[in-house]
């Protein structure tokens, strides 16, 4: 499968209906303790979490199994992202259950940078629809140009 | 079944003797309705009548569901993220992306054999999410516009989200760099 993944600097996602999972993954030019710590401490999950590009508001993590970590952007602050750390296991791999489901960090070495992929399992195909709709700004629903010069990205990468 | 077969020939002489049994079967029906002795054979007729409406009514609707409910015919959206969820389709996708693109030329990109791009090409254009004409081989196949946009529509912000998250953790990756050189 010569199309499977390739080196792009952006993000590729998956949902697997199958098993109700999202995944992203993306490559890195960094190493993966970096990008561990960028997930776990708060000075720097303050910096990037946020789509809008704003620094949060509120950042709080308790980085052990069984700790509690809270995310809240400016422009959303009644929506927090929270939830409770699973696995805490540096530098290749971070679980947490936030929102009902399941978040898992991958991290692994991939050509002198990083492949992260993000996983967010859900309960059930009901679940995923919601959560693919929650938060997220309905408004800026793209169309079809958007996804025919995503395809084309892809496909440009590709070949 | 020698006799049966007989009715299956596409010959002057078959239909002849069709044509003839039918003038037959009409005389008989009538000698039946009119001889009581005859009645029973006429209820198993209208037995025979009401398994086939029963069949037609009960049992074909039921097939019907049960195939319309099966995992290829569920709701287009989950057929759609069904066919989405192979690299080579979403491969495919891509290619027809640019424009439409016969078997053999989605063959020559994606070195596959054609009984291969085939059956990816089944599972897209059952999930509605590409076009084509009738002949398999042929015809051109390009992407269904209106399939694509629900898809679009639905996944974009979500995917747009973490885009944008991802490029900040990206930027904020090199900032971090920079500042432990220092």
């Amino acid at each position: 499968m010569p199309f499977t993944q390739t080196t792009t600097q952006k993000t590729d996602l998956v949902i697997d209906r199958a098993s109700h999972t999202i995944r992203l993954t993306r490559d890195f030019d960094a190493p993966r303790t970096e990008i561990f710590e960028a997930w776990t401490k708060p000075e720097h999950v303050a910096c990037w979490w946020d789509a809008a590009g704003e620094p949060l508001a509120v950042c709080k993590i308790d980085l052990r199994p069984g700790g509690s970590f809270k995310f809240v952007t400016q422009g959303h602050p009644d929506t927090p992202f929270a939830g409770t750390y699973r696995e805490v296991a540096p530098p290749s791999r971070l679980v947490f259950d936030g929102l009902g489901a399941i978040g898992r960090v991958l991290l692994e070495e991939a050509g002198g940078g990083t492949r992260m992929t993000v996983e967010i399992q859900c309960r059930s195909a009901e679940h995923l629809d919601q959560f693919l709709e929650m938060g997220v700004d309905v408004g800026t629903a793209r169309t079809l140009d958007n996804l025919v010069a995503y395809a084309r990205r892809r496909s440009k990468v590709v070949s | 079944m020698p006799t049966l077969s007989l009715e299956y020939e596409p010959c002057g002489r078959a239909a002849a003797t069709s044509a003839g049994a039918a003038e037959a079967d009409a005389d008989l029906a009538i000698a039946n309705f009119n001889d009581p002795r005859k009645t029973l054979e006429i209820f198993e007729d209208i037995t025979s009548a009401a398994f086939l409406i029963a069949f037609l009514t009960v049992i074909l609707p039921y097939v019907y569901i049960r195939l319309m409910t099966s995992q290829y015919y569920t709701d287009p959206l989950n057929a759609a993220f069904q066919a989405l969820s192979d690299p080579t389709r979403r491969a495919i996708l891509a290619r027809l992306a640019q424009g439409e693109a016969t078997v053999s030329q989605l063959m020559e990109p994606f070195e596959l054999s054609q009984p291969t791009i085939s059956k990816h090409l089944k599972v897209l254009e059952h999930a509605g999410l590409i076009e084509g004409g009738r002949d398999a081989q042929r015809r051109p196949r390009r992407l269904a516009p209106l399939a694509m946009k629900d898809i679009a529509d639905w996944i974009e912000p979500f995917r747009q989200q973490w885009e944008s998250r991802l490029n900040n953790l990206d930027t904020h990756l090199a900032t971090m760099k920079q500042q432990k050189e220092k």
